[in-house]
């Protein structure tokens, strides 16, 4: 695994990895790689991928119906430290 | 009165005839964590807040919680410094059914931080030590709910796996551990780890408590769209009602299995020969595959699911993430990204595929299938550092069927010289939980698990 693409990936996933942490996590997840390399052994040429297993598809929620998903603003604005206006603060991104 | 090791549907017994209160029940496990808990480090939060009901079909019983299942007023942390004050504003779906049954929320169980690991260890609010040999882990991810209901600082807990979460760690740590069915259980509510794989389950003394939990948290979910709509069975009543079965032996899940664990397994087909059911040789594809399966699949949806932790909307920021978790992380959106997704991620679930398909064509054959649940028993505290990718390794009897889908229960069989338990796990067909529960059931009533767990009260009593 090429130390380049571990920044890359570190840097898609929004986290923050040091040049330390990659010589402790490069031998770690080559070996991981290596092992899961086995599935090439199979041949799948033929076979669909299974993405979920209980056979459902096209679920709706239906309109109109009680939603307990649904918070009110008071509760959301609990879970956060920084809030305006009714908004989320974020860092500037551009 | 003496309370030690009474099971739920024995303390449900006791409050209906009016022999104790429920009260008096919760006050009595409140006792035991504060006497136990600081060794075992099983409890991330008690919920010290008596609230009466008295509605069946538990009647104001505690049941405790591995930390990722969210509860409104209590915190939920996932054992990740990340949700470390989180409060989540509202409860996981089984928990309003528990609620609503008549359960009373005791604590939260420690975990591996996001349930990443097979051993507790992850956590980031310390190990959860093995109440067998304190120097030895319980398993994980549930390895506090298991260490917690083994020691009997409560009387049954509700875990999560993913793959070998529940089982592996009730094995362990000498418990009853049913993985339901993907989709039986709703995963509304729940941290999620790995989404097209995560299932909630009990973790019980008893094969009776796993059904009545069961029939407390089972079915269709309007919050949770791959929740399954047939209405499960009433479990407790199917399970007391004798049946004989044709069960599988696979060879490929007893090599490099401890010896100890397999000689007990052979007793404990004696014993199952000796109440009628039969046993068959089948062939399944070889775990070893499950394990990078799992590997691949699980990463990938680790890295999508975390990514909602950025700190904005609730909680801390990715920086409070541990190592384990970056490391899922990374390896996910590794293998999603564009030049890996064919490589990894489709080839993974297309030889997911292959192993749904090999289930299917065995269970035309039999109707159950029998095997270890670990290779080894309990491991020393500090083991899985030593290797990058430990649960999956601990966890290879297991994933095969978590992959699928399909259910299957863990039960205790035993202990080595040493004094650790042994587990031996039942797996069913898609969505046949009470054919699981009814030979585990039988199981129980006739070795009542060998005693084990009077064996390890003696070092916790009131």
């Amino acid at each position: 695994m090429d130390k380049n693409i571990l920044k890359k990936v570190a840097k898609l996933s929004n986290l923050q990895i040091t040049d330390n942490d990659l010589v402790e996590y490069k031998p770690q997840l080559e070996e991981t790689v290596k092992y899961i390399d086995n599935l090439q052994e199979l041949n799948t040429s033929k076979i669909n991928p299974t993405h979920h297993i209980s056979n459902v598809n096209n679920v709706y929620f239906t309109d109109g119906q009680k939603n307990l998903r649904k918070l009110s603003l008071k509760e959301l604005e609990k879970s956060t430290k920084i809030t305006a206006n009714k908004y989320f603060i974020t860092k500037k991104i551009l | 009165m003496n309370l030690l090791n009474k099971t739920l549907i024995e303390l449900i017994k006791l409050i209906k005839t009016k022999e104790i209160s429920s009260k008096e029940i919760f006050e009595y496990f409140i006792k035991r964590i504060k006497k136990y808990n600081k060794n075992l480090n099983s409890f991330i939060t008690i919920n010290e807040n008596f609230i009466a009901n008295n509605r069946e079909f538990l009647y104001g019983l505690p049941i405790s919680l591995k930390d990722n299942i969210c509860t409104k007023n209590i915190r939920t942390t996932a054992s990740s410094n990340v949700l470390k004050n989180f409060i989540s504003p509202y409860n996981a779906t089984i928990v309003e059914k528990i609620l609503n049954s008549g359960g009373i929320i005791l604590g939260k169980n420690n975990m591996d931080a996001w349930a990443h690991g097979s051993s507790t260890e992850t956590s980031d609010f310390g190990p959860t030590k093995n109440p067998w040999d304190k120097t030895r882990s319980p398993g994980g991810s549930s390895g506090g709910c298991t260490a917690a209901v083994a020691s009997y600082l409560c009387p049954a807990a509700i875990g999560t796996e993913t793959a070998g979460s529940i089982r592996q760690p009730a094995s362990w740590s000498g418990t009853v551990g049913m993985k339901p069915t993907y989709g039986r259980v709703s995963r509304y509510g729940i941290i999620a780890m790995g989404s097209s794989l995560d299932c909630p389950g009990p973790i019980t003394s008893s094969v009776e408590d796993s059904a009545l939990l069961l029939n407390i948290i089972g079915g269709i979910d309007k919050y949770d769209a791959t929740s399954i709509s047939p209405t499960p069975s009433n479990y407790l009543l199917e399970i007391n009602n004798k049946k004989t079965f044709n069960i599988g032996i696979p060879e490929e899940y007893f090599e490099n299995v401890d010896k100890e664990i397999i000689k007990n397994i052979e007793k404990a087909i004696q014993v199952l020969k000796s109440l009628g059911h039969k046993f068959t040789k089948i062939k399944l594809l070889h775990p070893k595959y499950a394990i990078s399966v799992y590997t691949i699949i699980q990463r990938a949806e680790v890295s999508s699911n975390l990514s909602r932790y950025d700190g904005i909307r609730f909680a801390n920021d990715r920086t409070f993430f541990g190592k384990e978790a970056k490391k899922r992380i990374m390896l996910g959106t590794y293998a999603l990204s564009q030049g890996y997704y064919d490589k990894y991620y489709k080839k993974a679930q297309t030889v997911r595929s292959l192993i749904i398909s090999d289930f299917n064509k065995v269970f035309k054959k039999v109707d159950l299938i029998l095997a270890p649940t670990t290779p080894t028993t309990a491991f020393k505290l500090g083991e899985f550092e030593k290797y990058p990718f430990f649960g999956e390794l601990m966890d290879i009897l297991n994933e095969p069927s978590s992959i699928a889908g399909l259910p299957s229960i863990s039960i205790p069989i035993g202990l080595t010289k040493s004094n650790l338990p042994i587990g031996m796990q039942i797996i069913g067909n898609y969505l046949n939980e009470e054919s699981i529960l009814n030979c585990a059931n039988f199981f129980q009533k006739e070795t009542n698990f060998f005693d084990i767990k009077k064996t390890l009260l003696k070092q916790y009593p009131d």
